[in-house]
């Protein structure tokens, strides 16, 4: 499949010079479900006794302040360790509406301008939003922003819902993978999504063969985490 | 040293002789004196020389050389600190124990005094090396006022909290390359911090980087540089090596800088004794006729000791490390029990807490006398020895200069006893001093550029950082064709004039920077569960098969269990007064694919990748001492595999013709040839005689095809360096053979006599009863005038750079084809772009011929019962009904040839004295035969006539063999 079917987006050129792939989309395009995430999300921001204002406190920001930005982060890379990324999902959220923009990087020369983007994208934003990113996706940026020689990003407030998930979750379920969670909180699961281990593979056979079917599974697999980030949020107890 | 640890300088040795001299004019005047010192050279002492740096030391430096004891510089130290500081790189090449880490030490200090922020990398080959430096490090930083700088080790052994300090706020980092190649630099981007600011990188050991490991660390050099420089910096080098010959030269192939050597040893030095001992001759025959070197060794080590001497004897293997440690014990116990607890032993098998702790007790003093394996050649300084015992030549002149240097310190006197073996090129060193003492010290052999090696640290390279094209020439001539291969493997590709790592894997972790395969069999306790040790997988059958004893500092184990797929060896304590030895041997199987080919003389060299199986199917108790095999028994293990390289000469079919027709045993005499062979290959590479073996014939070779092998997987280039040198060896080997006085052959030229039950014995080198008349025959035909020795390669190309670039490339493809194994997220990408014929399978070539047989009657048995049964309906048929499955929990008894056991390739026997006249054909049951004569001959091996069954089976097959014909 051509990449130009697969994927629907424009090109970006960040502030070096380089050039990378921009996606956005919004939640009602996804699915017509996703259409009042952004009023439940707004609904439970303005309840001062929720879950989630509470877990906003706990990282430092007075929940009760509208006009917040949200910066929603989750990163796809092409290998364990400390190999490339080559997918920087951000989702933002003004107050208003919810707006997912992916940064790809079609090939292994666009991760800087990925990365760049991302790290604009993030410098107007007041709260960073991730599923274990304090671990994972953050310092991995960092490493890779050194690797790329990018500057590196400021501190942001970062809320890290897979440590909300267990502070709340951990006594009913199994577990805290974001699987078991939408499975069991959110009930459904996904169709046609690709393994999280076969991604590394399936990218480097996107750059390869150009045959982007399954780059696409990996676009859609990242969307969903994104938006069910937004979800969980809105269920914190 | 003048400069030593006071913990040392404390201690005082009750009556220690001072005088090596009159020690030896006792050694020789007592009676069991029979003449074993051949030789005796006393080396004169040297005063030590002094020197101050350039410029004053500052006030913290001054504090931390009076810490340290030190009044004066000596000069090569102070040299090395000048050239420090004018900006130079550095390679430090003084004798043992002349304080070379001081060399590092001082400058490290000045630079981090000078800059607060600035680290330094501190490499030591072993990982045990740098846990010993670690603390004298860390007490000169403190001395020298660098309170506040963190320094540690950074090893596998190190827990994940201090990596994560060490990695944010450390300043001196110890650690060994393959830690840096595997943990740091997959993750560089992490250590940016510490690599931004990274002052001076010091490679202690240098010598030690020769080979396949200097060839990985040269490349991991350039890499670790390249890294460097992306985060901003450029480290000062400073090398310190033992003393080889080319020490500038190692260090700029390591480190790809030019370097300044300071080599003029400072330090002083007492008279130093050479001894040659050799072991009397205990027979009159020519096999096994000298004494024991390892009881020898123990006598000289005990009166040693018991004369207060502190004493190291190295040996070459664990067990004989342990054995002579045990025979030693046992005699201080008769004479001196005092000194018993005074003695250890010490080889690499042990775990770091017991080695630390040995460490200690040696340098405190507390120990004086210590049997050990090389593994303490290395500069782990263990205090104060006077002598050296070498149980045999170490097989390089710098190992014996290396070995030789842990006895001595200052102005004292020291001794050095080479205690020969019974090999050739220890009787020979026995009788030629010289061959030690006026020969130029090997040089170091770096081959940087090895294609091989480079593929796999292009890849890595590419991962950390991508390869942009001006890069490439870092890594040598041949890295545009090794990219070129790599993209066509899926491992890199090209973008916008720089190459990209394409992969999912982590190529640090497939990457071994000693060729050593890491699958190790560990040795437990089963009482206490305790790890005792390990082995390497391949070594394991020959040492710690079932009811094996094993010997672990001087306590006799037997091992209860062997679980090869588990890798573990259990094994219980036990108090026996015999060890054993393993019976069996290896040899090779069969040649993979042939890489080179040349005529050599009359015949043909070879030079490819070969399969080599090895067998321990028996074992022999030998009781202590006397040496008596006391009994033997067998023991039923799988065959190991092991794939390698090998070279091959095959010498003609008339030649042999010939030899056969003197009367002389062909196959004695190319046994001969490989076993003499081997054994001066050290002459001509820097190797050892173990790192080889020799064989005659494979499965699909000529018969008289002559092996000589490589013991590691994949081979560590040693054969092909042989194959390349050919000319120059084999008129060694068959001058060498005809100068031998022996009559018959001997251990000295054509091999060892063959043991009963064994066909060869690899450890000991022994082979057929070889025959020197045979060898010599073969040899002189082979090499006849010695004209046309050096001819160019046969092959499809001519010797033009094009043909080598071609040559290798093919050998490029092939060696990326065999490494590639299954990735958990990297699967097999079939389409292998050679244009070679897949490897045969080994399964295949396992399967005896009988076993084929059975497997074919079995099912022509079974066609036939169901047809049978088919025509008549069932009944009538009471004898021959098919089979009915037994009831459940019964097994039908397999069909497999009693003894056999998977893996063990059924063979032809080769007995001793008997010649292969001609090549059995193989039988090949599974082809229809196109006669008929053939046919029913071939019949009645499978179906005995006068059987119904049979004849039906033969009518039923020629039906279908009409059936099948008008379709052919």
């Amino acid at each position: 499949m051509p990449f130009d079917e697969a994927v629907k987006g424009e090109e970006v050129t960040a502030p070096g010079g380089h050039r990378a792939y921009l996606i956005s989309t919004t939640p009602q395009q996804v699915d017509s479900s996703y259409s009042c995430l952004a009023d439940q999300l707004r609904g439970t921001l303005t309840l001062s006794q929720s879950g989630l204002c509470r877990a906003l406190e706990r990282v430092g920001l007075a929940a009760s302040e509208p006009g917040q930005k949200m910066l929603f982060m989750d990163l796809e890379t092409t290998g364990l360790g400390s190999s490339p990324l080559f997918l920087v999902g951000t989702m933002t959220w003004d107050g208003q509406s919810l707006l997912v923009q992916q940064y790809l990087a079609r090939d292994y020369t666009e991760e800087a301008a990925a990365i760049g983007l991302f790290a604009d994208r993030a410098a107007d934003c007041d709260l960073l939003v991730s599923f274990n990113g304090k671990a994972f996706d953050l310092p991995y940026l960092r490493m890779r922003a050194a690797a790329t020689r990018v500057p590196m990003l400021a501190e942001l407030p970062h809320l890290d819902l897979l440590h909300e998930s267990r502070r709340a979750w951990r006594t009913v379920l199994p577990n805290c993978r974001l699987e078991t969670l939408e499975q069991r909180l959110l009930g459904r699961t996904r169709d046609g999504d690709i393994p999280g281990r076969l991604i590394p593979e399936a990218y480097h056979e996107f750059v390869r063969t150009g045959n982007a079917a399954r780059l696409a599974t990996i676009v859609r697999h990242n969307l969903l985490d994104l938006l069910t980030m937004a979800e969980l949020m809105v269920r914190l107890p | 040293m003048s400069n030593r640890d006071k913990s040392e300088a404390e201690y005082v040795a009750p009556d220690r002789p001072e005088d090596m001299r009159r020690l030896l004019d006792e050694l020789s005047a007592s009676a069991d004196y029979a003449g074993q010192m051949v030789h005796v050279r006393q080396v004169a002492s040297r005063e030590g020389r002094y020197a101050e740096p350039a410029t004053q030391l500052t006030p913290p430096l001054q504090k931390l050389l009076r810490e340290r004891g030190i009044e004066r510089l000596y000069s090569h130290q102070a040299e090395a600190l000048d050239a420090f500081r004018r900006g130079e790189d550095v390679v430090v090449a003084t004798g043992t124990a002349s304080g070379k880490s001081l060399c590092y030490v001082l400058p490290m200090a000045e630079a981090l005094l000078q800059d607060s922020e600035a680290t330094a990398l501190l490499l030591y080959p072993t990982k045990a090396l740098s846990q010993d430096q670690a603390a004298g490090v860390a007490h000169a930083l403190t001395a020298a006022g660098l309170d506040g700088v963190l320094s540690g080790v950074y090893d596998g052994d190190t827990p994940a909290t201090l990596r994560r300090k060490l990695r944010d706020g450390g300043s001196v980092l110890l650690s060994n390359p393959d830690m840096i190649h595997a943990a740091l630099m997959p993750q560089h981007p992490r250590w940016s911090r510490l690599l931004s600011r990274l002052r001076l990188v010091v490679l202690d050991e240098l010598h030690v980087y020769s080979g396949i490991f200097g060839a990985n660390m040269a490349n991991l050099m350039r890499r670790l540089m390249r890294v460097c420089a992306h985060h901003g910096s450029s480290p000062q080098i400073i090398a310190c090596s033992a003393t080889i010959a080319n020490p500038d030269e190692l260090g700029e192939k390591i480190t790809g800088r030019r370097m300044r050597l300071v080599s003029q040893d400072g330090s002083p030095r007492g008279r130093r004794f050479y001894v040659f001992w050799n072991p009397p001759r205990v027979r009159a025959t020519t096999r096994h006729s000298r004494r024991s070197a390892n009881v020898e060794a123990h006598e000289l080590m005990a009166f040693l000791v018991q004369h207060g001497v502190p004493t190291i004897t190295f040996s070459k293997a664990r067990m004989t490390a342990e054995m002579i440690y045990r025979y030693v014990c046992e005699k201080l116990a008769r004479q001196a029990p005092e000194l018993v607890s005074q003695v250890t032993p010490y080889r690499g098998g042990y775990l770091p807490s017991e080695r630390r702790q040995i460490e200690r007790r040696l340098f405190s003093g507390e120990l004086i006398g210590v049997s050990t394996t090389p593994a303490l050649e290395l500069g782990i300084d263990v205090g104060g020895l006077d002598a050296a015992i070498l149980v045999g030549y170490p097989g390089t002149l710098a190992s014996f200069f290396q070995q030789s240097g842990r006895a001595g310190r200052q102005e004292r006197d020291s001794l050095v006893l080479l205690v020969g073996l019974d090999t050739a090129i220890n009787q020979y060193i026995m009788s030629h001093p010289e061959y030690i003492f006026d020969r130029p010290l090997e040089q170091a052999v770096v081959d940087c550029n090895n294609p091989f090696v480079i593929t796999e640290h292009l890849r890595c390279a590419a991962h950390e950082l991508p390869l942009a094209d001006p890069e490439q020439r870092i890594f040598g001539p041949h890295t545009q064709m090794v990219l070129e291969i790599l993209q066509g493997n899926r491992k890199l590709t090209r973008i916008d004039g720089a190459w990209y790592h394409a992969a999912a894997e982590t190529p640090q972790h497939e990457v071994s920077l000693r060729d050593r395969s890491d699958a190790n069999v560990l040795i437990q306790d089963s009482d206490n569960s305790q790890v005792l040790g390990e082995v390497d997988k391949f070594d394991a059958p020959p040492l710690l098969h079932p009811q094996a004893i094993y010997i672990h500092r001087g306590d006799t184990y037997r091992v209860r269990e062997l679980d090869l797929d588990r890798r573990i060896a259990l094994v219980e304590r036990v108090d026996v007064d015999y060890y054993t030895q393993a019976l069996g041997g290896s040899d090779v199987h069969h040649i993979d694919h042939t890489l080179r080919e040349k005529p050599f003389g009359s015949g043909t060299a070879y030079w490819g990748e070969v399969t080599v199986y090895s067998r321990t199917y028996m074992y022999e108790r030998v009781h202590f001492y006397s040496l008596d095999a006391v009994s033997r028994h067998g023991v039923d293990l799988p065959t190991m595999q092991l794939e390698t390289m090998a070279l091959w000469i095959v010498a003609p079919e008339t030649l042999m013709e010939q030899v056969r027709r003197a009367g002389l045993d062909v196959h004695s005499g190319l046994r001969g040839i490989g076993y003499a062979t081997r054994m001066l290959l050290p002459m001509f590479i820097t190797c050892d005689t173990l790192d080889f073996s020799h064989t005659v014939g494979s499965a699909n070779s000529p018969w008289n095809a002559v092996f000589i092998y490589e013991r590691y997987p994949l081979g560590l280039g040693f054969t092909q360096r042989a194959y390349e040198l050919l000319h120059q060896i084999m008129p060694a080997v068959l001058e060498h053979i005809r100068l031998c006085p022996c009559e018959e052959g001997c251990p000295c030229c054509v091999g060892k006599p063959l043991r009963q039950y064994s066909t060869w014995n690899v450890e000991r080198g022994e082979a057929h009863i070889p025959s020197k008349a045979a060898a010599l025959m073969i040899m002189e035909g082979l090499l006849g005038d010695m004209t046309d020795l050096e001819m160019p390669e046969a092959s499809s190309f001519a010797d033009t750079e094009e043909g080598l670039r071609l040559r290798l490339e093919r050998a490029l493809r092939r060696r990326l084809e065999r490494h590639r194994e299954p990735q958990l997220f990297h699967p097999i990408q079939p389409e292998p772009r050679t244009e070679y014929p897949a490897p045969e399978n080994p399964a295949t070539l396992d399967q005896a011929d009988v076993a084929r047989r059975r497997h074919l009657r079995a099912d022509i048995e079974k066609q036939l019962r169901r047809h049978l049964v088919g025509k008549m309906g069932g009944t009538g048929l009471a004898a021959n009904a098919p089979r009915v499955k037994p009831p459940s929990g019964m097994k039908r008894r397999s069909n497999k040839p009693p003894g056999h056991f998977p893996g063990r390739p059924e063979r032809r026997s080769e007995k001793a004295g008997v010649d292969r006249i001609e090549k059995r054909p193989m039988e090949d049951v599974t082809q229809p035969n196109s006669s008929s004569t053939s046919d029913t001959h071939e019949s009645s091996d499978m179906i005995r006539h006068g059987d119904p069954l049979a004849a039906r089976a033969r009518k039923i097959r020629k039906r279908g063999r009409a059936d099948e014909a008008p379709d052919s």
